[in-house]
Formats: C-alpha cells, sequence, structure tokens
C-alpha cells in the first residue's frame, strides 16, 4: 500500500494547461476518484501518475520518495488502459507473466502468481487464449489482472469500463471495487461517469479545465457541492439565483419564485451577495398546504416522464422558471395539472453566483 | 538540464540514434552530392560555367541530352496511353477477375529491363526470331530494322517494364477522386466526354503527375537498358563512360548535377502539386464501382492479357535464349538444352557474382531494416526536432537516381579507405541500402502506426525499458510489415544495376548484374547471361509473391509517389 501526494503539479501542452498546478493527497488503500467532463485534465494526471508524462513544476511522492523523473518502468504502478492494451500476440497467462519476466521473477514462482492472479478476477480456464478471442468483459479483467499480478504499490484505472455495454459495467463495478476490498490496493480511477464515481468511490476530486473544483466523499459532493460546475456535474440540480437579503442560519434568499430559507452550512455568504440555490430534484417534495416549515412554490406540469421507479416533473412555476422535481410516492399526476411543491432549508445549497 | 531535454522528447539514447542516422545520411547522400556539384562548378581551384555552356554548345552533348529528354518523355507518353484506360477500367468498375487482372499488371515489373534487353536482343535482331517468321510467313521480303537508331528498342523496353508504376498511380489518383464529386457533375448536366476532362481528370491530375514523373525521371536516368542495346547517345551511358577519366574531366559531374537537378525539380514539382490538390478531392471514397456488362468484361480481360503478353515477351525471349542450344537463322532453337544453367553454377565468373549478390543485398537488407526501424520509430513516437528532417532525407534516395549515388560514391570515397576501386563491398552495401531504404521505412512506419502507443506504454507500465517495449512488443507485432519491407529491398537490390555497374571494377567482386553485363562480350555470353536472367526474375518474383502475401493490399502503396 502506498500513499501518493500530489504537490502543485503542473504539466501544459502548447499553451494549454492540462493540469495547472494541482495538489492532492491520496492516501495508502484509498480507491481514489478523478472524475471531469473530457479535457479536464484527469487522464493527464493519471499519466503522470504513471509515469508517462514529466511535469513541468511541482512533485509526485509515493510515500516519502519523490518519483516526478522515475520513468515508467521503475514506478511499480499497475495501470488499466481503456482499451485495455492486452497484447494480442500473448496468450492470456504470457500476458500476464511479462511483467513478472521483466522483473525477474523466477518461473514457478511466475507461474503460481499468474494463476493465482488470473483466479482473482475468475479467468483461470481461459489462460491459454488469446486476447482477441475474448469477450469484452473478459478482456477488461485480464487487464485488471496483468495491473494487480505485479502487486504494485498503486493501481491506475484509465476509464476502465467505457468500452463495456451497461449491464456489464455494473457488474464490473462490484468486481474491482471487490477487488479493492479483498487486496486493499492504492487505486485512482479515472472517469466521466458520475454514477461510477459516486457508487465506488472512497473520495472523489472534480476537476475542471486542469484544475480540481473539489475533493471529498461521494456524499459531501452530491449534498454539498462548493460550486455550480460540481453541483450540476454531480447529477441533476435545479439552480435558482437570488439574493442573500439575510446572512443568519438559515440564510435568506430572494429569488422570482419567493423567499426562500436556506441552511447555512459552511457557505460564506453575505447580505448582498448574488448566489444561487441548488435543489436536487429528488429534494422536493408535492404537497397539499402550504407550511411555515417549509419553502414553497406553487406551478403547472408541463411534461411528464415516466421512468420505472419514478416519475420526473417538469413544473413551470407562475413566474416563468422551469423546476425538475423527482416523484416517487403518489404518482400518476398528468400533464397540466396544478401542484404545489416544498422543500426544507436543509434541503437546498446556497452557491456563490461564479 | 531536465526539464528543456525533456520538453523536446531527448533522451541520450535518442540523441544518440538521431545523430548516428544524420552522420550516415550525411556521409552517404548529402556530401556526395554537394560533392559533385563542387566538382562541376570548381575545377582547378576556380569557379566555372563552362562544362555547363559545353552542353548546349557542344552539338554532340547537346544531342545526348536532348536524346535522353525524348527518351524520357516517349517513355512517359506511351505508358500513359496504356494505363489510362487500363485504370479507368479497375478503378470504376467491378467485375469477375478483377483481382487476378489487378495482380497480372504487377508481373512486368519482376525483371529488371536491363537483363529483358538482353533476350529482346535475341527476338529482334535482324536475323532474330520475330524478321525470321515474318518472312516464314511471306509478310515481308527484308528483315525490319526493329531496333533500328537503338531508341525504340530502349523505349519499348523501359514502356514495357514501366507501365504498371504508371497504372499503380493512375488508379491510386483515380481512387481518390470523391466519386460524390463527379455524381454532382453528372447531376448539373455534364455528359461522359466533358465530365472526364473538366472534373475528374483536373482531379487526378496530381496523382498522374506523380506517376509521370517516377516514369519519366526512370526513363530518364536508366542505365542497364540503353547500355544493353548499345544506345550511347543518352547521358546515363555518358556519365558511365566519364567514370574513367573523372578525375581530368569534370563533365561527368556537370551531367550528374543536371541530371540531379532535373529529377529534384521534377520531383518537387510533383510534391507540391499533390499537397495543393490531394486533401481537397480526398473524400470518403465509396461504393463507386459499377459492374462491367459481359461484353466489355471479356473485352477487359483481353485488353489486359494482350498488354500482359506483350509486356512478357522479354522475359519469354529471355527464358527461350537460356536454353537454346542452335539456334541460327530459326525462328525458334532448333535444339534446347540445359547447359547453361550448368554454366551458371560452375562458371567462376557466374558461382562468384551469385555469391556476392546473396551476401550483399543480405547486408544491405539488414542495414535497411536496422535503420528502417530506428527512422519510423523515432518519427512515430516521438516529437523530437528535426524529425521532419530525418524524413525527408529518408525519402530522398527515390527522387535520387541509382546512378547519381554511385557516380557520387566513386568520386567522393576515391583515395579514402572506402575507395570502391580496392574493394567496393562496403560502398556497394550503403548503396544498395540507401537506395532501397525509403521502401523499408514506408513499410516499418504503417507498423508503428497501426500499432497502439498504449501497448508500449502497458509494457513500460509493467517494468520494460522503452527500448525493451519495442523489441518485445512492437517488433513482434509489426513483423509481417518488416518481413515485407525486407524481401522488397533484397529482391531489389539483388537486381541493383547502376550501382553495381559503376562500383564494382573487379571481377571478383563483381555482382549478379555486372556479371550479366560482362558476360554479353563473350560468344556464349548471351546465354549465360539469359540463364542468370531467368534465375534472378524467379528470385525477385518469389520475393514478390512473398511480399504480397505479406502485405496484402498495401503492396502497391509502395511504389507510389
Amino acid at each position: 500500500m502506498t500513499s501518493i501526494t500530489i504537490d502543485s503539479v503542473l504539466k501544459s501542452f502548447g499553451d494549454v494547461r492540462a493540469v495547472n498546478k494541482v495538489s492532492v493527497s491520496i492516501e495508502a488503500g484509498e480507491l481514489f476518484f478523478l472524475l471531469g467532463p473530457s479535457g479536464c485534465g484527469k487522464t493527464t494526471l493519471l499519466r503522470l501518475l504513471a509515469g508517462f508524462y514529466t511535469p513541468e513544476s511541482g512533485r509526485i511522492l509515493f510515500d516519502d520518495s519523490d518519483v516526478s523523473n522515475t520513468p515508467p518502468h521503475k514506478r511499480n504502478t499497475g495501470m488499466v488502459f481503456q482499451n485495455y492494451a492486452l497484447w494480442p500476440h500473448m496468450t492470456v497467462s504470457q500476458n500476464l507473466a511479462f511483467g513478472l519476466e521483466m522483473h525477474k521473477i523466477p518461473g514457478d514462482q511466475r507461474d503460481e502468481r499468474v494463476r493465482r492472479a488470473l483466479e482473482s478476477v475468475r479467468l483461470d480456464m481461459l489462460a491459454e487464449r488469446y486476447p482477441n478471442q475474448l469477450s469484452g468483459g473478459q478482456q477488461q479483467r485480464v487487464a485488471l489482472a496483468r495491473a494487480l499480478v505485479l502487486e504494485p504499490g498503486v493501481v491506475l484505472l484509465d476509464e476502465p469500463l467505457s468500452n463495456l455495454d451497461a449491464r456489464l459495467r455494473l457488474d464490473m463495478r462490484h468486481e474491482i471495487k471487490r477487488i479493492h476490498t479483498e487486496t486493499g490496493i492504492t487505486m485512482v480511477y479515472v472517469t466521466h461517469d458520475q454514477d461510477e464515481a459516486l457508487s465506488m468511490a472512497d473520495r472523489i476530486a472534480v476537476m475542471r479545465d486542469g484544475v480540481i473544483e473539489q475533493i471529498g466523499s461521494p456524499h459531501e459532493l452530491y449534498d454539498a457541492p462548493a460550486n455550480r460546475f460540481v453541483a450540476q456535474f454531480m447529477g441533476e440540480t435545479n439552480l435558482i439565483e437570488g439574493k442573500v437579503v439575510s446572512g443568519d442560519d438559515p440564510i435568506v434568499v430572494e429569488t422570482d419564485l419567493g423567499m426562500f430559507n436556506v441552511a447555512s452550512r459552511k457557505t460564506t455568504a453575505e447580505i448582498g451577495d448574488s448566489v444561487y440555490c441548488s435543489i436536487r430534484p429528488e429534494k422536493i417534495a408535492c404537497i397539499e398546504n402550504t407550511t411555515a416549515a417549509q419553502n414553497t412554490v406553487a406551478g403547472k406540469i408541463e411534461e411528464v416522464f415516466f421512468l420505472g421507479d419514478h416519475e420526473q416533473y417538469r413544473v413551470v412555476s407562475a413566474s416563468g422558471e422551469v423546476l425538475r422535481v423527482s416523484n416517487r410516492d403518489s404518482r400518476g399526476r398528468v400533464k397540466g395539472t396544478d401542484i404545489l411543491l416544498g422543500f426544507g432549508p436543509d434541503d437546498a445549497v446556497v452557491l456563490h453566483g461564479n | 538540464m531536465g526539464t528543456n531535454m525533456r520538453a523536446l522528447d531527448l533522451s541520450p539514447g535518442r540523441l544518440a540514434m538521431i545523430l548516428c542516422l544524420l552522420v550516415f545520411f550525411g556521409v552517404f547522400l548529402i556530401y556526395p552530392l554537394i560533392y559533385m556539384t563542387a566538382n562541376a562548378f570548381i575545377v582547378n581551384g576556380k569557379f566555372t560555367t563552362e562544362f555547363f555552356r559545353l552542353m548546349i554548345t557542344d552539338p554532340t552533348q547537346w544531342n545526348t541530352i536532348l536524346n535522353s529528354v525524348n527518351l524520357g518523355l516517349a517513355v512517359t507518353l506511351v505508358t500513359t496511353i496504356i494505363s489510362l484506360p487500363m485504370a479507368a477500367v479497375m478503378a470504376r468498375h467491378e467485375f469477375r477477375g478483377k483481382a487476378l487482372l489487378n495482380g497480372l499488371v504487377l508481373v512486368p515489373m519482376v525483371l529488371p529491363p536491363f537483363v529483358g534487353a538482353v533476350g529482346m536482343r535475341q527476338m529482334f535482331a535482324r536475323f532474330g526470331s520475330v524478321n525470321l517468321w515474318l518472312l516464314d510467313l511471306g509478310l515481308i521480303d527484308q528483315p525490319i530494322d526493329w531496333l533500328g537508331g537503338g531508341m525504340l528498342g530502349v523505349v519499348i523496353m523501359e514502356v514495357l517494364h514501366l507501365y504498371p508504376i504508371m497504372f499503380l498511380n493512375v488508379t491510386a489518383a483515380l481512387a481518390n477522386v470523391d466519386p460524390s464529386l463527379e455524381e454532382a457533375a453528372r447531376g448539373v448536366g455534364a455528359g461522359r466526354v466533358s465530365l472526364f476532362r473538366r472534373i475528374t481528370f483536373p482531379l487526378m491530375l496530381p496523382g498522374y503527375f506523380a506517376g509521370a514523373v517516377i516514369v519519366f525521371i526512370w526513363a530518364f536516368t536508366d542505365l542497364g537498358t540503353p547500355l544493353v542495346f548499345e544506345y550511347r547517345q543518352v547521358v546515363p551511358v555518358q556519365i558511365f563512360d566519364m567514370l574513367s577519366d573523372v578525375h581530368e574531366n569534370p563533365m561527368g559531374y556537370a551531367l550528374v548535377v543536371l541530371m540531379l537537378v532535373m529529377t529534384l525539380v521534377f520531383f518537387g514539382l510533383a510534391r507540391n502539386f499533390m499537397s495543393g490538390h490531394a486533401m481537397m478531392s480526398r473524400g470518403h471514397v465509396t461504393g463507386a464501382s459499377s459492374p462491367l456488362s459481359r461484353p466489355a468484361t471479356i473485352a477487359t480481360h483481353v485488353a489486359f492479357l494482350g498488354i500482359t503478353i506483350l509486356a512478357l515477351i522479354p522475359h519469354f525471349s529471355v527464358i527461350l535464349t537460356s536454353i537454346a542450344d542452335r539456334w541460327y537463322m530459326t525462328p525458334l532453337p532448333s535444339l534446347y538444352t540445359s547447359k547453361y544453367y550448368a554454366m551458371v553454377f560452375d562458371h567462376e565468373l557466374t558461382t562468384t557474382s551469385i555469391r556476392n549478390s546473396l551476401g550483399l543485398s543480405a547486408i544491405s537488407t539488414a542495414l535497411d531494416v536496422v535503420i528502417g526501424i530506428w527512422i519510423a520509430y523515432l518519427l512515430t513516437r516521438t516529437r523530437i526536432p528535426g524529425r521532419q528532417v530525418l524524413d525527408s532525407l529518408a525519402m530522398l534516395p527515390l527522387a535520387v537516381p541509382g546512378i547519381i549515388i554511385a557516380f557520387g560514391y566513386v568520386g567522393t570515397f576515391s583515395g579514402t579507405f572506402l575507395d570502391a576501386r580496392n574493394n567496393p563491398v562496403p560502398l556497394l552495401i550503403i548503396a544498395y541500402a540507401v537506395r532501397r531504404l525509403p521502401y523499408m521505412v514506408r513499410a516499418a512506419y504503417a507498423g508503428f502506426q497501426q500499432t497502439s502507443v498504449s501497448l508500449e506504454e502497458a509494457a513500460q507500465n509493467v517494468g520494460a525499458s522503452p527500448a525493451r517495449s519495442i523489441r518485445r512488443i512492437t517488433i513482434p507485432l509489426i513483423f509481417a510489415n518488416l518481413v515485407a519491407g525486407g524481401i522488397l529491398c533484397f529482391s531489389f537490390a539483388m537486381l541493383e544495376v547502376s550501382d553495381s555497374l559503376i562500383l564494382a571494377f573487379e571481377q571478383r567482386y563483381y555482382p549478379i548484374t555486372k556479371a550479366i553485363y560482362n558476360l554479353m562480350t563473350r560468344p556464349d555470353g548471351p546465354f549465360i547471361a539469359s540463364a542468370m536472367g531467368v534465375i534472378g526474375m524467379a528470385l525477385l518474383m518469389a520475393g514478390l509473391l512473398i511480399a504480397g502475401r505479406v502485405l496484402g493490399r498495401r503492396m502497391g502503396e509502395l511504389f507510389r509517389a
């Protein structure tokens, strides 16, 4: 198990700062996610960890040793590539044995470790197949086993599930999570899929334009996003523009939909600030009567989306604002119905305008 | 240090590689060219353009140049007339046996025109087979002087050898014309003729021009064919003859410079022309071909077969000559024998030359493979400065005729430890290697490009050094490309004409081609030479077949501009 310290690392391509002075500490044994849209620098950061790029400035530490300038083949990381990068001219077991050979592990031990690694991903019966004889999911497992067989200090996963179909992707999430639990290896996992990150991660770093917007547990990111970008990127949300009129707890925000009370949490909003209230669709309830404990909005259902276990409504308020509402109970409302919506101070988050 | 070096992608190993390559090209490609240019202009320490003025004022010189230009133009014209309709049918239509005909077109290339000329002389001589036939049939009563003046024979020989190259280029040019552009023209009412004249031809012109340049330069610089036909009033033969007194008479250098300037200008023009147009007309080329009717299919087959048979006449004559025991005043030999094959294998001149050629070609091929991999690696896997220079240097031999390289070596390295008069082996190997390097670089480059970098990264990730990941992962994966490229290099090196004729002075160093040339002066020479030619032909054919197997459809790409 290895801890990773990324200390104000800078890497640019031409004029673009792909990774712009990023600092993160990843604890030993953590399953850490780098999440963001394409071009945000997450893969560049992962490749910096693998050694395929070297930082222009800043340092990368594995435990206490500076590996910033260590070439890839001396880094002791195991990488799972997006396209798997299995060597097509080698069988599954040769793919796994290659790294052991490079590390001069004697033959009999080599065979034993290959066997164990293949067992751990449940592929021992396919050892003598060639990669092109395997399904996508099996190739994915081989790639994983190849990264694990050297028992590296860090496993790096670059969008490992993006080439699989939806069903298989869910299975592989469990698989990777299980392997992480069993081995306890530090893993850094790059993805643009927030569901993947939310469901698997110990902690997530959300990246945009080469910088980290927020680091936290899935709960923290979802319930207490630090800014509009994170709020919107981590699942669906309603963003309502407003102005702070009272700065105490709860904060009072004046919006086109009315005055909202919002729990202050750690927000540093002062009176007069332009802010956004972020309210997740599933935090909004469909209610019968106005109550003092809740913020309420009246509107009309403009569209109904049936999604199996719940329904989503597009509600237009009297002032013309559009809200998305998820409803799990008392379903069956139809288009055109008048509706009263309510949410508590704890259900909303105040975000700064920028 | 560090930051700058890393930003430029320079590791000490890569730096060493690129320096080695630059030194190699510098010494064996650029310096000889500079040396010859300098010697053409600076005589006895004084700058002079005297020898270039002589080219125009001296009627003999001027005539020689005119002859060569005319030869080039004639060959280009005739190959165009043959290839254009063939390519149009191939590129735009589907029919039975298309793949077969496509392969058939390449067959004539397996014989260097120089060897074919030996057989042609036998067939078309004053009392050769063709005239005797015609006399027998009573169609003529006086033998026709087919090879009269010499030029005609050379043109025929070179056309029959070079039309496949023209065909490949024109077909490629046509295939790159987006059919939707033609459909659009049809849509606005263009008829068949105006469609070709106004749309298709202008769009394919760059590609055609590139093919025409290759053919023209080839014919213009070919040494072997005119030599065998004893048509000496052309530039390459003049250069060859001036070899012996090159230190006294700089005219040879001046002619080489003229030839070099012409080839570089033409290739440069072709390249600019290509890059200007090519991208525009290159769309997604799909489903363009229409089926051919039955009569048209038959006509196509007849035409292709007819041309191929014509093109194979030299090959047949060589084979026939090699087994003719008595062949005097009869259309076909009256007695057959295999004794010339036996003589090939126990005659000292021939056995030595076969051994020499095999050895020289093998070593030069090995050199090509190593250099080709290096260059392809640097071009595809790194961003080090000077990559473009390296690319141009590696492709330059395509534009520099063999006769220029060989002539340059003789002049440049005379009196050094590499002097070809003492021992031509090193320079022969290097000349062969330099000449065929572009094929190898292209083959390896294609391989590297088709192989995902992440396969190498995955190897480095599990502990293989960069060099090791290339050796263990990439090279096995692109092995087919390397083998195909290597076979091409080897086959062509075996039958390399101009450098072999020029660089090998002593009999014990003769490669096959020089031995064949040498045999021509002996009474039974043409027969033994033909037997050797047949062996060479078989070797080259086997090589091309294997390379074609391995490379598949990509084979043709290696012969395009």
